[in-house]
């Protein structure tokens, strides 16, 4: 597989956004095949994005192009912002195909899911990456159903689209321009394609256990017979105004009604003022107990560097690789100027040639330990794709 | 440098400071630099923020729980002091050194102390053992020191108040924790005085139901037996779990009849109680009499719920009831019914042949009276004298029969009375019986006495229909009786007394008949029809009594089967007659052959075979020259043993010949057995020949009978010329009557045997 990895950033190189885009280094069109993946990642908070993309779309009429808005894009060990990234994959001897579907609401997202792996289906999908809708979509039925078809056969990775800190609008994109409210799919084929995943957090819990007494599918209304939103509110004082993205902040543990089983971390969405409700990228169901996380910033960089290491694990020590880290935009909030550390970690510990791509997203998905996927919150998480 | 710090240098395009930066990288770095900080500032004052919150969220959740939790922790132990308060048993808590820390209100009843100062005591006080040395200090020091348990159900507290009063205790100790560490002991204790008392009580009661002499036996309301005591077994001989789950009717003993236990039953349920006399059956089998009393335990709606039976054995009262009674009816000496009761037995006796004159039999009345008795007490002595009447006693009660009753009148008085009389002669018999047996000297304190009786006899209804006249009359019986001379009977009517006496006289003149050689042997010869030889003699025994004459054998042979006399006289006959036969052989005559006639008695007697041995012995008389003659009835009596004393007889070489044949029972089954050589046709049979043809048929019969069997005939009674005729006619052997010669003595016999006419060659054939 040969991969080539270029990003587009306002001719200026201002951040005003209104200057045209150009490549730092322009992509190799001799790469366009029918093999070829081409991954898109972009600042949505552009002017004339749009055709941008479009373009970058007719430049690779063969190729599958793919992608999403981001809060960040992840580039070769580094943080980009206010651009295009893109990621050309093509590959020897492997197949791909895509597959979308529209979730205009969180109830959505399992029948989506369903229908997008029914189309992936074949006896050999090796792995599927998804990019969805990052505000309308409840990540976690999004999860079951792909795991309602294919079980543990095939890994399902990938995540949540974003848009900045701002959490209004989310794009995916599948050969063409990109759409809001959409999740698509790509279906790795053939028994020379390797992927592989990890995922990792590094949060804190703090504070006491809150029980959930008040809430429907993602979004919460009380926890402890108290709005959830005024509590948050309280704990982010100043900050409350920065809501919903102050929420990333201080993503939610949640653990079942009786305060065990494994922690989940769900983050938020988005904020209701008028419900004093709180969506979030998963699930928070009724009588299960949470407790407030904090970030740690060791521990989060550290995370990074154990995902790497999980997905990196048996890889073949050379030869080319592509790793996408998504990454929540919550870590990003928090590290701040030190975001570019957890970058670096998480692309030090593969094998050399290994190239990145990625970006900060609401949600990321992997498989769990049974095989399972699941919907991720606050976590970085890789998926290392090579032919053998 | 901080890497953040390098790295914002990398990004504004300064790698280094080795140059100083232009204004625009100068404010971008500064911007940079800038936002750290204020990123910095942001992330302290959320974290001071969230930690602040959090900790007073936390402060307020521990107070709330705190309060939350005193208020709970104050009410369970409300609830646990109502608790410990209410339980009835003593609750006491004890610290390790044995105070009572904490008492219950029921414990401080028991010992008798107000709760407020309970603290001056400790469990060594309620021990009374205050002693740091006692053994309940090393015990309580093993439950505070290892945790061990101590229980004593058998225990005795002091009263810490109440004079230090005891009581009986049950009470038990356990380590009472914190954590690991134990802080005291739990006791929990119990008054078990009553329950003592009623252990004791109950215990005694086992003893009493255990121990009682009566046997015990309590039921359930349906009969079945739930417990029985020792009694019980020792009377019944079932032993208690052969007893147990049955009900009480294994023990009954059939005597009492069914409407008995149904009576029972009925007092039992109306008045709950019975009591009276039963017989029961031992499990060996003896019946005893039962006093029985038994009881109905009610249970709830009055209803039996047990029965509880109290028995004694009063077999020993019924046994001396019966002495009593006994002692009332009979004589203490010989142990024989006294006068009283006899009068009962001869009244009851005398009534029922009354109210029943179809009943066979008459009451026979005999006094008896000792001759002379005065005189032997008197040389004797009482005491002997009493040892004679005893001997008596047991003598006339072996001799009479079973259904007779002898008594003593007192002295040396005695009464029988013979209820089922049939003839004159059986009283007779008896009387002689006890004469003779009377005779027989008795031996008292090793001096043989020789006593004789007296007998006086009356016989209802003809001497008297009461017993008041009967016995006045056998009273009258008895003084002439003495008046004769005692050492006999009288009748009380005159005819039957001269009856008895001359019997009596006959006894015993034939008694003295051999000793006085006054019995004489007769001989009738016996010819052959064929030749009219003599072949034999037929020696019949007569008597010639000095004072009677000549006594024909009809009149004493009965009298002599009657008293036994048969068998000396017997064995005298045929001593008698071997010894001639013998004597006439030595004085030269031809050998013909000697009959001898055995009777019935004679030949069952056993003795037979060694009786004619002897005399065939004694005379050295050829056997094949005697021959037996006997009659049917003795061949009959019991045929098989007939058979072998034939045999046996056959034996010494002797003939045997049957006779009077025709008038018993002439089976010819048996006639078959009976190895005989002749048979001898009854003369009764010959008598009437040739008038009766009957008679004819029969000796025809008997004849051709005889031929067929091989034996030879003998035709007695032969007394004119035409029986002759017809016996030759018919094939009779031989002839014997009083055509030819009447039984004749030795003398006369040996006169016929001279003279010419008597051939007596070839008289035996050979």
């Amino acid at each position: 597989m040969r991969i080539s990895l270029h990003y587009a950033s306002s001719a200026s190189g201002d951040s005003d956004n209104t200057g045209s885009k150009h490549w730092d280094v322009p992509p190799d069109t001799e790469l366009d095949s029918p093999n070829t993946l081409a991954l898109l990642f972009w600042d949505p908070d552009q002017d004339g994005i749009s055709s941008f993309l479009e373009g970058v779309d007719s430049l690779f009429p063969q190729s599958l192009v793919a992608g999403c808005s981001t809060a960040g894009e992840i580039f070769d060990g580094e943080l980009r912002e206010g651009g295009v990234s893109l990621a050309l994959v093509r590959f020897d001897s492997s197949r791909i195909k895509a597959a979308s579907a529209l979730v205009a609401k969180g109830s959505d997202s399992y029948e989506a899911a369903r229908a997008i792996a029914g189309e992936l289906q074949a006896d050999d999908l090796k792995a599927v990456f998804v990019l969805s809708d990052g505000l309308s979509v409840n990540g976690s039925e999004l999860a079951r159903g792909f795991n309602e078809i294919f079980g543990d056969a095939v890994v399902v990775t990938g995540g949540l689209a974003a848009d900045g800190a701002r959490f209004r609008h989310t794009w995916t994109l599948i050969n063409g321009a990109p759409a809001e409210q959409q999740v698509v799919a790509v279906g790795l084929y053939g028994d020379s394609i390797e992927v592989r995943y990890g995922s990792k957090g590094g949060w804190d819990i703090f504070g006491p256990d809150r029980r959930v007494t008040r809430s429907q599918g993602n979004v919460l209304y009380e926890l402890d017979g108290r709005p959830a939103l005024e509590l948050y509110k309280q704990y982010l004082g100043d900050k409350a105004g920065e809501l919903p993205a102050a929420g990333l902040l201080f993503p939610l543990a949640l653990r079942d009604d009786k305060g065990r089983g494994e922690r989940v971390v769900r983050t938020i969405l988005a904020v209701d003022e008028s419900e004093q409700s709180i969506t979030f990228a998963g699930d928070i169901p009724l009588g299960s107990m949470t407790t407030l996380m904090r970030a740690n910033f060791d521990r989060l960089i550290t995370g990074a560097a154990e995902a790497g290491e999980m997905a990196g694990l048996d890889t073949p020590a050379k030869g080319e690789a592509l790793s996408i880290a998504i990454s929540c935009v919550g870590r990003r909030l928090v590290l701040g100027e030190r975001t570019e550390e957890e970058i670096e970690a998480s692309l030090d510990v593969l094998p050399p040639g290994t190239r990145q791509t990625g970006f900060y997203s609401y949600g990321e998905l992997s498989p769990l330990t049974s095989g399972a996927c699941d919907l991720h919150n606050q976590t970085m998480t890789l998926t290392l794709i090579y032919e053998i | 440098m901080h890497p953040v710090l390098l790295r914002q240098l990398r990004k504004i395009g300064l790698p280094g400071l080795e140059a100083p930066p232009d204004r625009a990288q100068w404010a971008k770095f500064l911007e940079r630099v800038d936002h750290c900080y204020q990123q910095s500032d942001d992330d302290r004052y959320l974290l001071e923020r969230s930690m602040s919150l959090s900790s007073d969220e936390l402060r307020r959740l521990y107070d709330e729980l705190k309060a939350s939790t005193e208020s709970q922790l104050a009410e369970s132990r409300d609830q646990l002091r109502t608790l410990i308060d209410s339980i009835s048993e003593g609750l006491a808590w004890l610290d390790v050194e044995g105070r009572i820390r904490l008492l219950n209100p029921a414990g401080c009843i028991m010992l008798g102390v107000m709760e407020q100062d309970i603290a001056d005591h400790t469990l060594f006080e309620l021990l009374g053992c205050e002693s740091p040395a006692a053994p309940a200090h090393e015990r309580f020091e093993k439950v505070v020191r290892k945790g061990e348990n101590w229980r004593d159900d058998n225990g005795t507290f002091h009263r810490v108040g109440l004079g230090k009063h005891p009581f009986a205790v049950s009470f038990q100790l356990n380590p009472m924790y914190a954590g690991s560490r134990i802080i005291g002991a739990v006791m929990i204790f119990r008054d078990i005085s009553r329950q003592r008392e009623q252990d004791a009580k109950i215990k005694l009661w086992a003893t009493v139901f255990q121990t009682t002499e009566e046997g015990v036996i309590i039921t359930n309301a349906d009969g079945v037996i739930i417990a029985v005591n020792a009694s019980f077994t020792s009377i019944t001989g079932y032993r208690e779990d052969e007893a147990l789950g049955r009900t009480p009717k294994f023990l009954q003993s059939g005597r009492q009849a069914p409407s008995f236990y149904q009576a029972l039953w009925e007092r039992l349920g109306i008045v709950g109680y019975w009591q009276g006399e039963l017989y029961n059956q031992r499990k060996g089998g003896e019946i005893y009499p039962q006093l029985m009393s038994i009881n109905a335990v009610r249970g709830e709606g009055g209803k039996p719920a047990y029965y509880v039976a109290v028995f004694s054995d009063i077999s020993h009262i019924k046994r001396s009831e019966a002495r009593l009674e006994y002692l009332a009816h009979h004589d203490p000496l010989t142990g024989l019914p006294n006068r009283l009761h006899f009068e009962d037995l001869l009244g009851k006796a005398m009534d029922r042949r009354q109210a029943d004159p179809a009943l066979a039999g008459q009451v026979a009345l005999m006094f008896l009276d000792v001759d002379r008795f005065k005189d032997i007490n008197d040389s004797l002595g009482h005491h002997k004298g009493d040892l004679l009447l005893k001997n008596l006693a047991r003598r006339l009660s072996a001799l009479l029969d079973p259904s007779d009753v002898i008594a003593r009148q007192g002295g040396d008085d005695f009464v029988v009375m013979a209820a089922q009389i049939r003839s004159i002669e059986e009283v007779e018999e008896r009387a002689g019986r006890i004469l003779e047996a009377l005779k027989k000297p008795v031996v008292v304190g090793g001096q043989a006495v020789f006593v004789s009786c007296s007998l006086g006899i009356s016989i209802a209804p003809r001497d008297g229909r009461d017993p008041a006249t009967l016995y006045k009359n056998a009273d009258t019986a008895l003084f002439q009786a003495k008046r004769n001379g005692g050492n006999s009977y009288e009748f009380f009517s005159e005819a039957l007394s001269q009856r008895a006496r001359e019997r009596f006289e006959l006894e015993t003149r034939l008694r003295h008949a051999i000793d006085r050689e006054e019995f004489i042997l007769y001989y009738q010869p016996q010819f052959r029809a064929s030749d009219k030889r003599l072949v034999g003699v037929e020696a019949l025994i007569r008597w010639e009594s000095p004072g009677f004459g000549l006594v024909p054998p009809g009149k004493f042979i009965p009298l002599a089967e009657e008293t036994r006399l048969i068998d000396t006289i017997g064995v005298w006959v045929l001593n008698e007659a071997c010894a001639q036969a013998r004597a006439w052989r030595d004085l030269g005559f031809a050998p013909f052959r000697m009959a001898v006639n055995l009777s019935s008695y004679q030949f069952q007697s056993g003795k037979i075979v060694d009786q004619v041995r002897l005399a065939l012995d004694q005379s050295g008389l050829d056997p094949r020259c005697l021959e037996l003659e006997l009659t049917e009835s003795a061949l009959m009596h019991e045929p098989e043993r007939a058979m072998e004393i034939l045999r046996e007889l056959r034996g010494l070489g002797v003939h045997l010949a049957i006779d009077d044949f025709g008038t018993g029972y002439s089976s010819l089954n048996y006639l078959k057995l009976f190895d005989v050589d002749a048979l001898k046709i009854d003369s009764s049979f010959i008598r009437d020949i040739p008038h009766d043809k009957n008679d004819e048929h029969i000796a025809r019969a008997v004849i051709a009978l005889a031929r067929s069997f091989g034996l030879r005939v003998v035709a007695e009674g032969v007394e004119t010329a035409e029986q002759i005729e017809f016996l030759l006619k018919e094939g009779c052997d031989e002839l014997q009557g009083f055509y030819f010669s009447r039984p004749v003595p030795a003398m006369e016999l040996m006169n016929l045997l001279c003279s010419p006419g008597y051939d007596l060659t070839h008289a035996i054939p050979t």
